[in-house]
């Protein structure tokens, strides 16, 4: 049978949950800006009431529950992949493309249209000294242009090695944060909303940086799988990845001088780089394992500006060397440029003026028959005439060879461009949703402190007017 | 790291920083006048766009090339002219020396005159532009002859060789652009005896027979003097051919000069109206967009609760 201090409890209970309830909105409004924060709801329960058999009533706090949504929280991770993906590998080749004028002011293509020029002038006063040693200036300004260009994608590589170390250091320090708040979570027993918070923050900021699968364990833990299968976190287990620079391949490197490929490792030293497709990570290493490669060489490729540099020397050497020098008697030709011819891939970076060639030995006249003074000067003026299958590199002209090139760059760097806003624009959404559904709003936080207030209040009126009664009650028999 | 920054916040600066790069792309277009600034603004106009600027450097080259040839034509052209001046007054004193009242020392006073000729009739073989001895063949940097009044003809051959220089044609083959001092001025026989035509021989026969008053052979140098001129003007007209060429040539390289300009200046010439107007456009957006974010509500329900 209940009584009036039954109702007391009752009414204490209530305002114990309404206390509960305003804790949280308050905790609610106190993280409306932190990052990875959840907002949370009381969830309450009517406590059984009759009074007949003793069931005083009341309300308790059944859970504290957050409206966090895996699901969203899944797509935000795996938006945000993407977008750095495309955002990493833009950044990349933004710089790279500069290394391409799109002009004759400076640069490769300058530098081969002007010793087409020199040997143009050349042809009409062959045995002018000073054309001669315009020719020779050319030649080895193309020598140095190919030479610094390489040496440009060179510290371009450089640079993205340095951004692929720091990254997969970010990842580790990502990952060994994330295991500490696991093991909180097992010590705790339960979650709650900081570790939560601090949880899936971190994951997002690791989502930047790789793609990655995310598994909520049956004890509150996360487990971490890179590209959907890698672990990196199980538990209070980190297994940091490793950032190496060798050749992995099954066969031989075809050019065992070139600069091995970025590989990243497990803890237990396998290679998992074809795992790694998203993420910051992944757009440094197609730049790095791709682009790079395709310019300067690698393992099994010449490089094109390797295969550019070779084919235009060669050429121009088979002609001086098809050729004889106006001194009496004529001698053969001599090569114009030198290179290290082991390997394809050390072609641009060792080009250079042959040492041994001086004006007098440059072959300009052809020995026919019939002679010609200026034959061979002729044919090198004309080396930009793609109708000539000698001066072509896959069908293409020396200079329509590099345009592609620099055309390429300019489309990877065009498409990502479109692909990181796209990627962008679509992971802004995915935010924005999930903070609609998953975020703080101030404004329904002050409908909940008003509600509970309110109920604290009328909680509390109750009690005056209970505690009235028992005085009065008490009065009565004393 | 993550900002916890509202979606609705990052947007907006999303949005922001697309309408700065727009509007620097705008700034470096109009300031630049090109389109066409690094790889990816139109990476399929690439090609064509060097291409353009290649031949246009080409032909700027061809036109140095084909004004020089220009130069040395004329050059030749004048030698020639004035070639046939001198064998045109070597005729005059040859007939002076047949007439009727000539006086004997005449002779030797007009064999010396001859002699003269012969001496400006070599350095007429020996013409020259910027170095260059423009009869001497492929072997430009000697003269081709020298004055020896013992020699057969009046003049030594010091270094003499072909003329195989092409020049380069724009438009067609290259075409020879020159003749050397031996087919001009010292054409011979098969068997290396002078030609009737030989210019030198002709003054050389003169004078010898001024020398020895020997008035049949001062007829036979007139014949071989009239051989000469003609010659001559056969060689003067083969320059003239010459000059024809290179016009032609000069011709086609302006008017290519000119379309390929045109060409390249509608691939990668920025319309400095329309960036511009992007310019005032994205600047107007930009202040617009920071306006609004500015005056936005910042309010909420708790900014009105007592």
């Amino acid at each position: 049978m209940g009584n009036i201090f039954s109702a007391l409890f009752s009414s204490y209970s209530a305002l114990r949950a309404f206390q509960r309830a305003l804790e949280v909105t308050q905790n609610n409004v106190a993280n409306v800006n932190t990052p990875g924060y959840a907002r949370q709801r009381v969830v309450l329960s009517p406590l059984p009431f009759d009074p007949d058999v003793g069931l005083l009533g009341g309300v308790d706090v059944a859970a504290i529950e957050s409206a966090r949504d895996q699901f969203l929280e899944a797509a935000v991770q795996g938006q945000s992949s993407l977008s750095y993906y495309y955002r990493a590998l833009r950044g990349e080749l933004s710089q790279l493309e500069m290394l391409f004028p799109v002009n004759l002011d400076g640069g490769l293509p300058a530098a081969i249209s002007q010793l087409v020029t020199a040997f143009s002038a050349l042809s009409v006063r062959p045995t002018d000294q000073a054309a001669r040693q315009q020719v020779l200036d050319a030649a080895g300004q193309l020598a140095a242009a190919f030479r610094a260009f390489i040496n440009q994608v060179d510290q371009r590589a450089a640079e993205a090695e340095g951004r692929l170390q720091a990254t997969v250091d970010e990842i580790n320090r990502l990952g060994a944060r994330l295991a500490s708040l696991n093991q909180k979570i097992r010590q705790a027993g339960q979650r709650n909303a900081a570790i939560e918070a601090q949880a899936y923050s971190t994951l997002e900021e690791l989502a930047q940086l790789v793609d990655l699968r995310v598994l909520e364990e049956a004890d509150g833990t996360f487990t971490v799988l890179l590209g959907g299968q890698e672990p990196l976190v199980i538990g209070e287990a980190l297994n940091p990845l490793r950032l190496a620079f060798e050749y992995t391949g099954e066969d031989p490197a075809a050019y065992a001088s070139a600069s091995p490929p970025a590989v990243i490792y497990n803890s237990q030293g396998v290679e998992i780089t074809g795992l790694i497709s998203s993420g910051k990570l992944g757009g440094l290493l197609k730049f790095r394992n791709e682009v790079i490669p395709n310019l300067r060489g690698g393992p099994n490729q010449a490089g094109e500006i390797n295969r550019l540099a070779r084919a235009l020397a060669e050429r121009v050497n088979n002609l001086l060397l098809s050729g004889q020098t106006l001194s009496e008697p004529p001698q053969p030709g001599i090569p114009l440029f030198s290179f290290d011819a082991s390997s394809d891939v050390l072609v641009a970076r060792t080009l250079q003026l042959n040492p041994d060639i001086t004006p007098e030995l440059l072959a300009t006249a052809s020995p026919g028959p019939p002679y010609q003074v200026n034959g061979v000067a002729l044919q090198l003026a004309g080396l930009l005439d793609k109708t000539d299958p000698a001066n072509q590199i896959d069908g293409l002209g020396f200079l329509e060879f590099y345009s592609e090139l620099a055309a390429g760059v300019g489309r990877q760097s065009s498409e990502a461009a479109v692909s990181e806003q796209i990627a962008e624009d679509l992971l802004l959404e995915a935010k924005n949703l999930r903070q609609q559904l998953s975020g703080v709003s101030l404004d329904e936080e002050a409908i909940y402190l008003i509600q509970f207030q309110r109920a604290y209040q009328a909680a509390a009126q109750v009690i005056r007017t209970l505690d009235a009664l028992t005085e009065e009650t008490v009065n009565l028999l004393s | 790291m993550l900002t916890g920054l509202h979606p609705s916040t990052q947007r907006f600066l999303e949005q922001l920083r697309r309408l700065q790069a727009a509007h620097q792309q705008a700034i470096d277009r109009s300031s630049s006048g090109r389109t066409l600034l690094k790889p990816s603004d139109a990476p399929d106009s690439i090609s064509e766009v060097l291409s353009l600027r290649a031949q246009l450097q080409r032909y700027e080259q061809l036109g140095k090339n084909l004004n020089r040839v220009e130069l040395e034509n004329r050059t030749a052209e004048k030698a020639l002219d004035t070639a046939l001046k001198l064998l045109d007054r070597a005729k005059v004193l040859a007939a002076q020396a047949t007439g009727p009242n000539f006086w004997d020392q005449r002779r030797d006073v007009l064999a010396v005159e001859v002699r003269e000729l012969q001496r400006q009739m070599v350095d007429l073989a020996n013409s020259a532009v910027d170095g260059r001895y423009i009869f001497a063949g492929d072997r430009d940097q000697q003269p081709p002859y020298r004055l020896n009044l013992d020699a057969d003809v009046g003049a030594e051959a010091f270094n003499v060789s072909e003329a195989t220089r092409l020049v380069e044609n724009p438009s067609g083959e290259p075409f020879l652009a020159s003749r050397t001092a031996g087919e001009i001025f010292d054409a011979r026989n098969p068997d290396e005896t002078p030609a009737d035509s030989n210019v030198f021989n002709a003054l050389q026969q003169l004078r010898v027979a001024l020398e020895n008053e020997d008035e049949d052979a001062i007829l036979a140098a007139m014949g071989k003097l009239e051989a000469a001129s003609k010659h001559l003007n056969t060689v003067l007209s083969f320059y003239g051919s010459v000059q024809n060429q290179i016009d032609a040539a000069q011709e086609k390289i302006q008017k290519f000069t000119v379309d390929l300009q045109q060409q390249l200046h509608e691939l990668e010439e920025a319309d400095l109206g329309e960036e511009i107007s992007r310019l005032i456009e994205t600047r107007l957006a930009i202040e617009a967009s920071l306006k609004t974010q500015a005056e936005k509500q910042r309010n909420n329900l708790f900014d009105f609760l007592r």
